[in-house]
């Protein structure tokens, strides 16, 4: 009987692998196809293995998944994105997105005020799909940038924006495309970012938002503003894995070849070249001696810190470069530091920030050996910042601060918690002893630290102990402000003054910043 | 023949873990309605504790909790957050609303009279202490800060703690959902 049905079994499972094979082997005379690609060819059928006269794709046998459209099954519902476009349009913040929300599946057209021929920035021509008018609802749309100020200022287009948004699931503008974004009212009271040469303009046409220089990309849930030009592919991948997973996402951004770094914190805006931007222009050209040329070198640092290098060459003296590079500085508003060690060809500069954090700054102007060459060097650091080599003497008693924030909290919180990084760079121990701040009813030193229960335990402290070196007051160790006059937003700067062993104290001016959930 | 009893009996204790009650509590909500769970069956439920005036953990979970439903998108609307205070001493109805206001609008906040929270924490298998202190705040509220995934018939499915990351927390709650 046992045997019996072990026998049954064997051959139900040999059939079971026998008569696939057998149809397997009456198609032997495979055909092979175009994996779907949109290539033109994806239909034609070929004998034998090899590439597709379309495009150039490997064929895949017919019938196998690989031969199979991506989206496997008729998807219930494709999803729709609207691309507007006009005049002067940059190209790649309408062809960025195009492609991920493409790649994504999704069905993506263009829209323009008329049907008539679209000139884009650099001069390509492209027929836009539909008009404002008989454009289809959309579940995404995007607003490139580029020469937007016709556009910006046309009631019809805006209109149109308002409109359909109400529909839309996301809003996603590029680059300057924040600013027709703007116009419509709809960006009031959230933050957005925009290019990084127009970051200072955005908030004179939309004073009710918040314009920040330190993200790729900002989501207020349904709009999301990107910064400048391929700053849209990232923001367009954001959407899609919004939309629909982090894996699909993926998947565009490996099929794109696209080196995608969804947790990469680049924000070309906040590289501290603004600085220097400010005085010489994004070309970066410099006032020099008649009959001198020059050429930029390289241009190269972090947000703390950026060195812009030229090549000057002409029959001029180094002093001479150096004293009209100076007017540039005072007219730029730095102040030159009275330096005894200062050399013949250099100068040494403070400056504040428009957050009015400071900066120092340091040109030289070397001959490089070869006649009437000489190399020309501007270079800024954020004093206190990691790549500063300002003298530590800078900081009171040796102690740098970095990375100060203060969270914000719901606005019925009368408080909140501050947090930083204290570097002692002297070699004796000290201890944050006591802090103010004219904004809060008290404000103490905490340290919370999870307990042999599994419980959170929050404690007051007298001290924290600085020895040499970083300590970080970022979570475990904080700056309690309780008792608050009034509640602190993003955006906001609060002064707070601590207090240090031997009565050094030191004031900072921190941002409130909400805090970021991973 | 003991030996028998003695694994019956493992048997029946590893098949009581096996299928665990339904949780059900009744507290008051942000707008000062009766909350009771098992009236939100068939919700995904991501529940945690904690009070307003912390500002480490609780921001932490709550922020995390935003972005799951962020990331839930429409699905969001066969979940819910359920925040329950451990301070009913500040944490009131009216203090409640505008906390939960910041976050996400899928948030519930409750309260309670000491013993009716104390009874929730305890179904749960959490733990907290009012310890006084010398701050300007009187009193610190130490808390467990897991998050308990529990699904649509109220059953724990599973724990996170508050530094699990959120696309981990949304993942689960999707399974769920589905």
């Amino acid at each position: 009987m046992k045997f019996h049905h072990r026998a049954r079994v064997i051959v139900a499972s040999l059939s079971l692998i026998l008569i696939p094979l057998a149809a397997f082997a009456r198609q032997d005379a495979a055909k092979y196809v175009c994996p779907p690609c949109g290539c033109g060819a994806d239909e034609v059928e070929s004998d034998k293995t090899g590439i597709c006269t379309a495009c150039g794709m490997t064929l895949v046998k017919k019938g196998t998944p690989a031969a199979m459209p991506a989206s496997q099954g008729p998807p219930p519902q494709r999803k729709r994105a609207a691309i507007l476009l006009f005049d002067g349009v940059q190209i790649i913040d309408y062809t960025g997105p195009y492609e991920v929300f493409g790649q994504a599946g999704l069905e993506v057209f263009t829209v323009a005020v008329n049907i008539n021929q679209i000139r884009t920035a650099m001069g390509m021509q492209v027929t836009p799909h539909y008009t404002l008018e008989n454009a289809p609802r959309a579940d995404v749309i995007i607003l490139p940038g580029g020469g937007v100020t016709p556009t910006q200022e046309n009631p019809q287009v805006i209109k149109w924006i308002q409109e359909k948004s109400k529909d839309a699931e996301y809003v996603l503008s590029v680059c300057n495309g924040a600013y027709i974004l703007a116009k419509t009212g709809l960006l009031d009271g959230m933050t957005a970012t925009t290019f990084y040469d127009l970051i200072d303009g955005l908030p004179t046409i939309a004073p009710k938002v918040k314009v920040v220089r330190d993200r790729r990309y900002v989501d207020n849930g349904k709009f999301i503003t990107t910064a400048g030009i391929s700053s849209g592919i990232d923001g367009s991948l954001y959407v899609v894995s919004k939309m629909f997973s982090k894996a699909r996402a993926q998947m565009v951004a490996l099929n794109m070849e696209y080196n995608w770094q969804p947790d990469s914190t680049y924000a070309r805006a906040s590289f501290a070249d603004r600085h220097i931007r400010n005085i010489f222009g994004r070309n970066l050209r410099l006032n020099l001696p008649e009959g001198v040329q020059s050429r930029v070198l390289s241009t190269e640092g972090s947000p703390h810190s950026w060195e812009v290098r030229w090549q000057a060459q002409g029959a001029t003296k180094a002093a001479d470069i150096l004293k009209l590079l100076d007017d540039s500085l005072t007219a730029g508003q730095w102040k030159k530091e009275n330096s005894a060690k200062s050399e013949a060809a250099r100068s040494v500069w403070r400056f504040a920030d428009e957050d009015g954090a400071e900066w120092s700054g340091a040109t030289t102007v070397q001959p490089t050996g070869e006649a009437n060459t000489f190399t020309v060097s501007l270079k800024v650091d954020r004093i206190g910042s990691p790549l500063s080599k300002s003298d530590p003497a800078d900081a009171a008693g040796g102690i740098i601060i970095r990375d100060a924030w203060i969270q914000e909290m719901p606005p019925s919180q009368r408080l909140t918690a501050a947090y930083m990084v204290i570097e002692n760079t002297s070699s004796r121990n000290t201890a944050l002893v006591s802090a103010r701040s004219d904004i809060a009813g008290a404000v103490e030193l905490h340290r919370v630290e999870m307990d042999d229960k599994q419980m959170m335990r929050m404690r007051r402290i007298d001290r924290i102990n600085l020895p040499t070196g970083k300590t970080e007051l970022t979570g475990d160790l904080h700056i309690m402000l309780i008792d608050l006059k009034r509640p602190v937003q993003e955006g906001d700067r609060v002064a707070l003054t601590l207090e240090f062993e031997n009565s050094v104290t030191k004031t900072l001016l921190i941002p409130v910043r909400r805090r970021t959930a991973m | 023949m003991k030996r028998i009893f003695i694994f019956s009996i493992i048997i029946l204790i590893a098949a009581g873990f096996d299928r665990p009650a339904a949780q059900d509590f009744s507290l008051t909500d942000h707008n000062g309605r009766t909350f009771k769970l098992s009236e939100h069956r068939g919700k995904v439920i991501l529940l945690f504790f904690g009070y307003t005036s912390c500002t480490e953990a609780c921001p932490v979970i709550l922020g995390r909790v935003n972005k799951v439903f962020e990331r839930l998108g429409t699905e969001g609307e066969k979940a819910l957050a359920v925040f329950i205070s451990l301070d009913p001493g500040r944490d009131t109805p009216k203090v409640l609303r505008e906390y939960v206001k910041y976050f996400s609008s899928a948030t519930m906040a409750l309260t309670g009279s000491k013993e009716e929270i104390d009874r929730v924490v305890e179904q749960f298998g959490a733990r907290y202490e009012i310890e006084k202190s010398d701050s300007a705040l009187g009193y610190h509220v130490n808390h467990t800060t897991d998050i308990y995934l529990i699904d649509r018939r109220g059953v724990v499915h599973s724990r996170f703690r508050h530094t699990d990351r959120a696309d981990l927390m949304a993942d689960a709650v999707k399974s769920l959902i589905r």
